[in-house]
C-alpha cells in the first residue's frame, strides 16, 4: 500500500496527539497514586503518634504512681486523653517535666480547670503537682 | 483524517475527561486505607483499655500494700485490730508468752488483708490471692476479655507492683527477738542484757514516747524496731509527700525459766545476833535461809540438793537448820527490828537471826535461796556466821 504526504502528516499528528495524551494521562494517575499513599502515610502515622502518646501517659502514670503520688480515685481516662506531647516527650502530669522552666511555666498547660498546679521542688530536683484543698 | 478516525480522538479525550471528573466529583484520593488499621484499632480499643485498668489495679494496689505494710507494723504483724494469742502490754501485741511463741503469720495476714481491702476498692476485678515476693506485693486476678469492632483480647487481671517495701523483714526480727529472748530472759539484769545484745535499731520502749516500758515483777518489754534495712513508706499529709521510716511495734516476755540466786548476800554479827541482809529478788514469793556448820562450800554454787547432798544424815554430827521467809511481796521497812523477822527496807532483805544452837567456836555457813511460787534458786554464794 502506498501513502502520500497527507497520509502520513495524518499519522504523524494522530501519533503526537496520543503521546501528549499518554503523558497526561499517567501524569495524572501518578500524581493521584502518589497523593493517596502520601496521604495514607501520614494518616497512619498520625494513629501511631496519638497510640504513642496514649500508650506513654499510661507509663508516665504508672512512674508517677511509683514515686508516691495517689492516684487512686483520679480520673486517669481525663489524664490520658489530656496528655500533649512536649519536645518529643510526652506531658500527663507534672512529674513529666524535668526542667525547672518547663515546670513553672506549664506550657501543657496541666490543670487550667483544676485547683492543681506544678510547682519545682529545688531540694529533690523535681516537678511537683500542688493540690489546693 | 476519515471519520472513524476523527470519532477515535474524541473517545480519547472523552476517556481522559471521564477520568478527571471521577476523581474531582469522589473529592479524595484513590487509596485511603490507613496502613495498620486494625493493628492500630485492636491496640488502642483494647489493650490500651487493658492497660488503663491494670494500672487502676496497681494504684490501688500499692496504696492498698502501704497501708497494709503500716497496719501490720504497728501491730506487731498482725492484722488490725486482732490481739496476739500471747496476748498484750499497753496494747502492744506480745511475740511471746514464757515458753509459748506467737509469732505473725506474715504472709497470710498479707494475702486476707490485701484481698479484703481490694475487694472494697476495686468492684470490677476478683482477686484470688495476694502475696509477696522481696520487695513486689502481687494479687492474682481473674481473666478479663474487652471485645471491640478490631476483636477480643483476654488479659489477666494479675497486678504487681514494687512497694519499695518487703514484707520479708519480718523473718529477720523473728530471728533477732528468739535471740534475745533466750540471751536474756534468765538474766536478772535484764533491761542492762537488752542494751548489751539487742540490735541497735530495737529500741526499748513506745515509738511515740520512746519511754522504757518495763513492769519489775512481770518482765515484759516493749519495743520499737526501725526498719533494719531503711525501708519508708510514703504517706500523704495534706498535699505533701511524707515518707516515714518503717518502725514495728511489739513486745517480748523475758519470763525466766529459771529462779535467780539471791545476790549481796551479808552477814554481820553482833553478840549471839547475826544480821543477815541480800538483795530483794521482785519476783520472789518466797525466801529460804539455811545454815550449817557442815562444810558445803565446795558444793556451791549449785542447786540446794547438790550442795547438801553429802550432809551426814545424823543430826547428833551437824547443825542444819532452815527458816523460811513467806509472803516476800509483804514485808515491810520497820525502825524497831525484832529478832528472827524478815524485813524489807530500800531493796535490801533484813534478818536478825539467833539461834541458841549457833556455837561461837565453830564456824557456820549461810545460804539463801530465792522461791518463785514452787521453784526454788541454785544456792548462789554463802556467808559465813562466826
Amino acid at each position: 500500500m502506498r501513502m502520500n504526504k497527507r497520509g502520513m502528516m495524518d499519522d504523524f499528528f494522530d501519533f503526537i496527539f496520543t503521546a501528549i495524551a499518554a503523558f497526561f494521562l499517567f501524569s495524572f494517575i501518578f500524581w493521584t497514586l502518589d497523593y493517596s499513599v502520601k496521604d495514607s502515610n501520614e494518616e497512619s502515622m498520625a494513629v501511631l503518634k496519638n497510640y504513642q502518646r496514649l500508650d506513654s501517659a499510661v507509663s508516665n502514670l504508672r512512674s508517677e504512681a511509683y514515686l508516691g503520688y495517689n492516684l487512686e480515685g483520679a480520673d486517669l481516662d481525663a489524664k490520658i486523653k489530656e496528655s500533649k506531647i512536649l519536645g518529643g516527650k510526652t506531658i500527663t502530669d507534672c512529674p513529666d517535666y524535668v526542667k525547672e522552666g518547663d515546670c513553672t511555666n506549664n506550657p501543657v498547660g496541666l490543670y487550667s480547670w483544676a485547683k492543681s498546679f506544678c510547682r519545682w521542688n529545688e531540694e529533690r530536683k523535681k516537678c511537683e503537682r500542688i493540690t489546693l484543698a | 483524517m476519515n471519520k472513524k478516525g476523527a470519532v477515535m480522538h474524541w473517545i480519547m479525550l472523552g476517556v481522559l475527561i471521564a477520568i478527571a471528573v471521577f476523581f474531582i466529583a469522589a473529592k479524595k484520593p484513590l487509596t485511603t486505607e490507613i496502613k495498620g488499621e486494625w493493628s492500630a484499632d485492636f491496640l488502642k480499643d483494647n489493650y490500651l483499655e487493658a492497660e488503663k485498668e491494670i494500672l487502676t489495679e496497681e494504684i490501688v494496689l500499692r496504696n492498698v500494700g502501704m497501708e497494709v505494710a503500716k497496719e501490720l507494723a504497728e501491730n506487731g504483724g498482725l492484722s488490725k485490730d486482732i490481739i496476739s494469742e500471747c496476748e498484750t502490754i499497753d496494747n502492744i501485741n506480745l511475740w511471746n508468752s514464757k515458753d509459748k511463741w506467737c509469732l505473725p503469720n506474715v504472709s497470710k495476714n498479707v494475702n486476707e488483708e490485701v484481698i479484703i481491702k481490694l475487694k472494697t476498692r476495686i468492684q470490677e476485678a476478683k482477686f484470688s490471692e495476694a502475696g509477696f515476693n522481696d520487695s513486689i506485693l502481687f494479687a492474682k486476678g481473674e481473666k478479663k476479655e474487652i471485645t471491640s469492632k478490631a476483636g477480643k483480647y483476654i488479659y489477666d487481671t494479675s497486678a504487681g507492683v514494687d512497694l519499695g517495701y518487703s514484707f520479708e523483714e519480718y523473718e529477720k526480727l523473728k530471728s533477732e527477738a528468739e535471740k534475745l529472748v533466750s540471751i536474756c530472759k534468765n538474766k536478772k539484769k535484764l533491761i542492762e542484757c537488752l542494751e548489751n545484745n539487742k540490735p541497735t535499731y530495737w529500741k526499748l520502749g513506745s515509738c511515740e514516747q520512746g519511754e522504757e516500758v518495763y513492769t519489775p515483777n512481770i518482765r515484759k518489754i516493749v519495743f520499737c524496731v526501725e526498719s533494719p534495712t531503711n525501708y519508708y513508706l510514703v504517706s500523704h499529709v495534706s498535699f505533701l509527700l511524707v515518707w516515714e521510716l518503717v518502725k514495728y511495734k511489739l513486745a517480748l516476755d523475758f519470763a525466766p525459766t529459771n529462779v535467780f540466786p539471791i545476790e549481796n548476800l551479808m552477814v554481820v554479827s553482833e553478840n549471839d545476833e547475826y544480821k543477815i541482809t541480800f538483795d530483794q529478788d521482785e519476783m520472789a514469793t518466797a525466801y529460804k535461809i539455811y545454815y550449817t556448820d557442815w562444810d558445803v562450800t565446795n558444793h556451791i554454787p549449785n542447786d540446794v540438793g547438790s550442795v547438801f547432798r553429802d550432809l551426814p544424815k545424823d543430826r547428833a554430827l551437824r547443825v542444819y537448820e532452815t527458816i523460811l521467809i513467806s509472803d516476800a511481796n509483804n514485808l515491810k521497812c520497820e525502825e524497831k527490828k525484832e529478832f528472827n523477822k524478815a524485813y524489807l527496807c530500800n531493796g535490801k532483805i533484813l534478818y536478825n537471826l539467833a539461834d541458841a544452837k549457833i556455837k561461837k567456836e565453830r564456824i557456820y555457813f549461810l545460804m539463801v535461796t530465792t522461791i518463785v511460787k514452787d521453784t526454788e534458786s541454785d544456792i548462789g554464794s554463802f556467808a559465813e556466821l562466826k
